[in-house]
């Protein structure tokens, strides 16, 4: 009678472990994504969600994290800052997701991370490089896992001053990547060169036509130019130069380093020197990653590009299990613990990355250059 | 002096081909008296099949440009016939209106097939052409070219073959001139179906110099209406007047009094015109 009864015990809590288990195991991951999949920031939007994808796939086929398997929610924002706070309380309201990486374009992050401030949501955001994401704003829950534009306009700034320029025109988009490009690369003129811009001149994006500003900047006799926008009108402002007889080198940001910018430039935008989060000459782990992410999202519509991808996926592959494994659990407040502790090395880097106090990212810079219809290595540069 | 005249030759071939797509509502709103606001979409598409054509092959340019006149004239074959010849006699707004919902389906169709901006090839050469410091690209001479060998075909046809002068008999009194004879219906046709050739000739002109993107149409759209306004809607070569003004002074204003502002000038003209004389420069009374 007791053992019958000691049996019966015994598999009724074996089978209620199991079934907890299952239970548990059952329950995806749920990582929110929002980006630009239309409109003018649809080649970064589509690349990065590539990127997200691609890291989460790879976590899943190793077991997931924490015995769960996890699940993407993404929802397209069309880099349009109104849409995208929408886009964000829906993730955090309506889809409640664990954790959202993701967001591209400095205006829209902007806006959204707002949001995940609010709600007490980590959110490690992937595309906006205004410093202002986590300058002086005392963030509690939003990391910015992408090298800000000070940081990248201090160090192409730098470099211009090295390799001997010194009368630089500026042209950059009104929105708010262009003016933090603007700002701060002349803040590194300044710093590092004593040098004021000899011109600068501004467009809106989705304009077609550059003339104007690039007779006055041609006007203004520089040997350098700064562009600070995205790609469709860097690609066409660099035609239009040419046409114009203008020859100037042109230094820029990540914001541009995109297949897309020589695609659509062609012979016009050999030259360019760029500061870049990734490039795929690096080492042999990152030509070996590129391939893989260029075989795997070989049927889109939209050019597979790995250095779009780059960022999404180094933090989700790199960043967000590390936090995961070191919190422990799924708990926000003790991910966000984590996320400011962890460490992780990027394929053919020197140095640890890490969110310092004010959740920005600390990293080398890679800086880039357009030769022969690719984007070549050209040096690292350390922080400073 | 040399920027000077850099900003009037720029001016110029962006005037010209708001002045192609301007064409279009001139067209359209001669002959029956309503704006057709997908005339800027209208250019989008015929930029669109001429990057579609021109990525299969830059062997055949000719063909490619006239199959692309070709499509276009059947896509505004299709939709007058399932649209606008049932509305053209409704009131203004009600065809703006529709004319708008067209302008937007034609994006989103388009946007399925190209989210993103597309680069065309170089079809009418890449060549830099200097006189001093002045730089005239190749593509800025077709432009032109075109544009006027167009105007001056258009003009042809009105004034001079039967079935031109047959839909100015109708634009003048309908019910008089299908007494006489004249299919009017047949005129309705070809009056959007011209209309859409000669944005989407516009569309592949500018294709190489502004690259495509399926939100192209929108400000070109605006831009080429304030031409039609400020040349005189009712005046084919007032039309054309009008967007090498507008053009011109958008250039020179960006040049010389503020590039932020660029597209404020280029509005304000349109305003100024509507207050002052909005039959246009060119325009006779109705």
């Amino acid at each position: 009678m007791i053992r019958k009864k000691g049996l019966l015990i015994a598999l009724v809590v074996i089978l209620s472990l199991g079934m907890a288990g299952v239970t548990i195991a059952a329950d995806p991951i749920k990582v929110g994504t929002l980006m630009a999949l239309t409109g003018p920031g649809a080649a970064f939007g589509t690349n990065m969600l590539f990127g997200l994808q691609m890291a989460i796939d790879d976590i899943n086929a190793g077991g997931g994290l924490l015995g769960r398997k996890i699940e993407i929610i993404s929802i397209d924002d069309a880099a349009q800052p109104a849409q995208s706070v929408s886009a964000i309380t829906r993730l955090i309201h309506q889809d409640k997701v664990d954790i959202i990486i993701g967001g591209w374009g400095s205006a829209t992050v902007l806006a959204n991370f707002k949001g995940a401030e609010k709600a007490g949501m980590p959110y490690i955001e992937c595309g906006g490089s205004n410093p202002r994401v986590t300058r002086g704003n005392n963030n509690q829950w939003t990391f910015a896992a992408l090298q800000n534009d000070e940081k990248q306009s201090k160090v192409i700034s730098k470099l211009a001053l090295e390799m001997g320029y010194k009368r630089f025109a500026i042209l950059h988009d009104r929105n708010d990547f262009g003016v933090g490009g603007r700002d701060e690369f002349s803040k590194g003129l300044d710093e590092y060169g004593k040098l004021k811009p000899v011109v600068i001149e501004s467009y809106q994006m989705g304009d077609k036509d550059f003339n104007a500003q690039l007779i006055k900047i041609r006007d203004a006799k520089p040997d350098a130019l700064g562009l600070f926008g995205t790609l469709v009108e860097a690609s066409a402002i660099a035609i239009q130069m040419k046409k114009l007889g203008m020859n100037l080198p042109i230094f820029s940001m990540a914001g541009i380093a995109n297949v897309n910018y020589i695609r659509l430039g062609g012979e016009a935008v050999e030259g360019t020197i760029l500061a870049s989060h990734f490039n795929r000459h690096l080492s042999p782990e990152t030509e070996a990653w590129a391939k893989r992410y260029e075989e795997k999202f070989k049927q889109s519509s939209v050019i597979a590009d790995p250095t779009s991808a780059w960022m999404s996926y180094s933090a989700a592959a790199n960043c967000f299990p590390r936090a995961v494994k070191m919190a422990g659990s799924m708990d926000k407040t003790k991910i966000r613990d984590a996320l400011r502790q962890v460490k992780w090395r990027e394929y053919g880097q020197d140095i640890d990355n890490y969110f310092d106090k004010e959740h920005a990212i600390v990293k080398e810079t890679i800086i880039v250059q357009v030769k022969n219809g690719d984007f070549a290595f050209l040096k690292k540069m350390k922080p400073f | 002096m040399e920027s000077l005249i850099q900003t009037i030759i720029g001016g110029l071939s962006i005037g010209g081909i708001y002045g192609l797509v301007a064409l279009g509502f001139t067209i359209v709103y001669r002959s029956l008296y309503v704006i057709n606001f997908a005339q800027g979409d209208v250019f989008m598409v015929g930029s669109f099949l001429g990057w579609v054509g021109f990525s299969l092959t830059s062997r055949y340019p000719v063909p490619i440009f006239f199959g692309v006149l070709v499509a276009g004239g059947v896509i505004a074959f299709i939709t007058t016939f399932l649209i606008y010849k049932k509305i053209h006699r409704a009131d203004h707004l009600t065809f703006a209106i529709a004319s708008i919902g067209v302008g937007i389906v034609m994006q989103n169709i388009v946007r399925m097939f190209s989210p993103d901006a597309k680069r065309y090839p170089d079809v009418f050469g890449d060549k830099v052409l200097s006189i001093g410091h002045v730089y005239i690209s190749t593509q800025y001479i077709w432009i032109l070219g075109i544009t006027l060998a167009l105007i001056v075909l258009l003009q042809l046809f009105f004034y001079k073959t039967k079935f031109g002068k047959a839909m100015r008999a109708v634009s003048e009194n309908r019910d008089m001139a299908s007494l006489l004879g004249i299919n009017v219906p047949q005129t309705v046709y070809a009056t959007f179906v011209i209309s859409s050739v000669v944005g989407a000739v516009g569309g592949i002109l500018i294709g190489p110099i502004y690259f495509f993107s399926f939100d192209m149409g929108f400000m070109t759209g605006l831009k080429a209406f304030s031409a039609a306004i400020l040349g005189g809607i009712m005046s084919v070569p007032g039309t054309l007047i009008g967007g090498f003004i507008l053009g011109v002074t958008e250039n020179l204003g960006g040049v010389y009094v503020s590039s932020d502002y660029k597209d404020a000038i280029a509005f304000g003209l349109l305003i100024f015109m509507l207050m002052v004389k909005p039959t246009g420069l060119f325009g006779k009374k109705k």
